[in-house]
């Protein structure tokens, strides 16, 4: 039986600048999302860690499922978002079961 | 002379700064041996809760005075005025952009936790008797310096942006640190002796082993952030040496004008030579997200703190008490 397709939305942002996301991501109708902590990595401004007392400088990695319509308001506000904060936002398409609730 | 060096070997000979050359060395070496991040959080908190309660134990026991208006006034002062004075040098001798001489430089007006606890430490070790006030004055210069950063960011083509300003206000007045550092001095001050008599061994008997710990993990860390220092060139590593002795030899002067004693003289040395790397780089980010963070946590974390750990903590203690001392 086919499942309904949502879209599956995952951002890697600063600590820093977390709880505007978040709200950027509950403006647009996102009913609900789940933040992890980022341990390591590196990108086009050099590489970060989970280290010491420093959360300022740590990446949190956001996931939230929504539908098309919110995804792409999502997208619309994270383009200006991320033009001034370090940090990617992608999205694809995840099956789910209870459709209704995205 | 001979005094100078007596002071720069006890200190270097002491657990918590082998403890935090061990740390560098394992990290160099590139050795497992890491302490989980919750660890490190915690022993930072209780850091900044036990040298807030003796701080304000110590000012029950002998009381306030207009000394603490006159010292809190140096600190604003000074965390004011040096991220100038630091933009300025950053600005002429390297290459780092304006957004990024800007947050570094109010790194330098703030002050470090750690190195004021270290310093007080070795002020103690050594018989210069500083007053409890000064965790008030050190609670007083984490603010103004970030203030100062934002108005040199604010003259650049790209300021702060408006829409963090509520967020970077909890951040600059509700800070972690800055909380539980006037909480704890508060609650010191309020229960006094007899709540000094009951936290003795939490925040007296255990302290220094804490401060091994810890500085073990800041000597890993700092190990870590040696990396970036390439990136800074000769110039920016100078830097990271140069501003701590201009500030913490600015605020010489303003001691003897306010008639400090030489320890409390030393410890307004230390704060002032010392560089954030907790409350300032935070508002750094939120305000300044362009600054490039691996420029300032390398300066703060890689040069000028093993540089006042190990150099310059005996050197303000020794120069406070040879022009102040007799």
């Amino acid at each position: 039986m086919p499942r309904p397709i949502r879209k599956k939305i995952i951002a890697i942002v600063e600590a820093a600048h977390l709880r505007r996301l978040v709200d950027l991501m509950q403006g647009c109708g996102a009913a609900g999302l789940t933040v992890i902590d980022g341990r390591e990595g590196y990108g086009v401004t050099g590489d970060w860690t989970r280290e010491g007392v420093f959360e300022a400088v740590e990446m949190k990695i956001v996931h939230t499922v929504v539908n098309a319509q919110t995804a792409d308001a999502v997208f619309e506000k994270a383009e200006v978002f991320f033009r001034r904060y370090p940090g990617i936002i992608y999205a694809h398409d995840v099956e789910v079961v209870r459709g209704e609730r995205f | 002379m001979s005094d100078a060096i007596g002071l720069a070997l006890i200190n270097l000979t002491t657990p918590a700064v082998l403890f935090f050359a061990l740390g560098i060395f394992a990290g160099v070496a590139r050795s497992d041996l890491s302490i989980p991040q919750a660890v490190a959080k915690g022993l930072a908190l209780y850091l900044m809760l036990a040298i807030g309660f003796k701080g304000g134990a110590a000012v029950a026991e002998v009381g306030l005075s207009y000394t603490l208006l006159l010292a809190a006034l140096a600190g604003v002062l000074l965390s004011f005025s040096l991220p100038v004075v630091a933009f300025a040098l950053l600005r002429a001798f390297t290459k780092v952009d304006r957004a990024t001489a800007a947050a570094s430089a109010a790194h330098y007006g703030s002050i470090s936790v750690v190195t004021f606890v270290a310093g007080s430490e070795f002020l103690t070790l050594t018989g210069l008797v500083w007053s409890g006030h000064m965790v008030a004055v050190l609670a007083i210069m984490e603010t103004p310096a970030i203030l100062t950063g934002l108005w040199l960011a604010g003259r650049a083509s790209k300021g702060p942006d408006p829409e963090a300003r509520p967020e970077l206000i909890r951040e600059v007045l509700l800070n972690g640190s800055v909380v539980l550092l006037i909480g704890a001095f508060l609650i010191g001050w309020a229960s006094g002796p007899s709540g000094m008599a009951r936290l003795d061994l939490f925040v007296n008997g255990l302290f220094q082993g804490f401060l091994c710990l810890f500085l073990l993990d800041m000597g890993l860390v700092a190990a870590r952030r040696l990396n970036g220092a390439r990136k800074l060139g000769w110039s920016g590593a100078a830097f990271g040496i140069v501003m701590p002795l201009i500030g913490a030899f600015a605020a010489l002067p303003l001691a003897w004008l306010i008639g400090m004693t030489p320890g409390d003289a030393a410890a307004l040395m230390i704060l002032s030579g010392s560089a954030s790397y907790i409350a300032v780089p935070a508002a750094m980010r939120i305000a300044l997200p362009e600054a490039d963070p691996s420029v300032y946590l390398t300066l703060s974390l890689a040069i000028t703190f093993p540089f006042n750990l190990t150099i310059g903590i005996p050197l303000y203690a020794g120069v406070a008490s040879a022009v102040l001392g007799g």
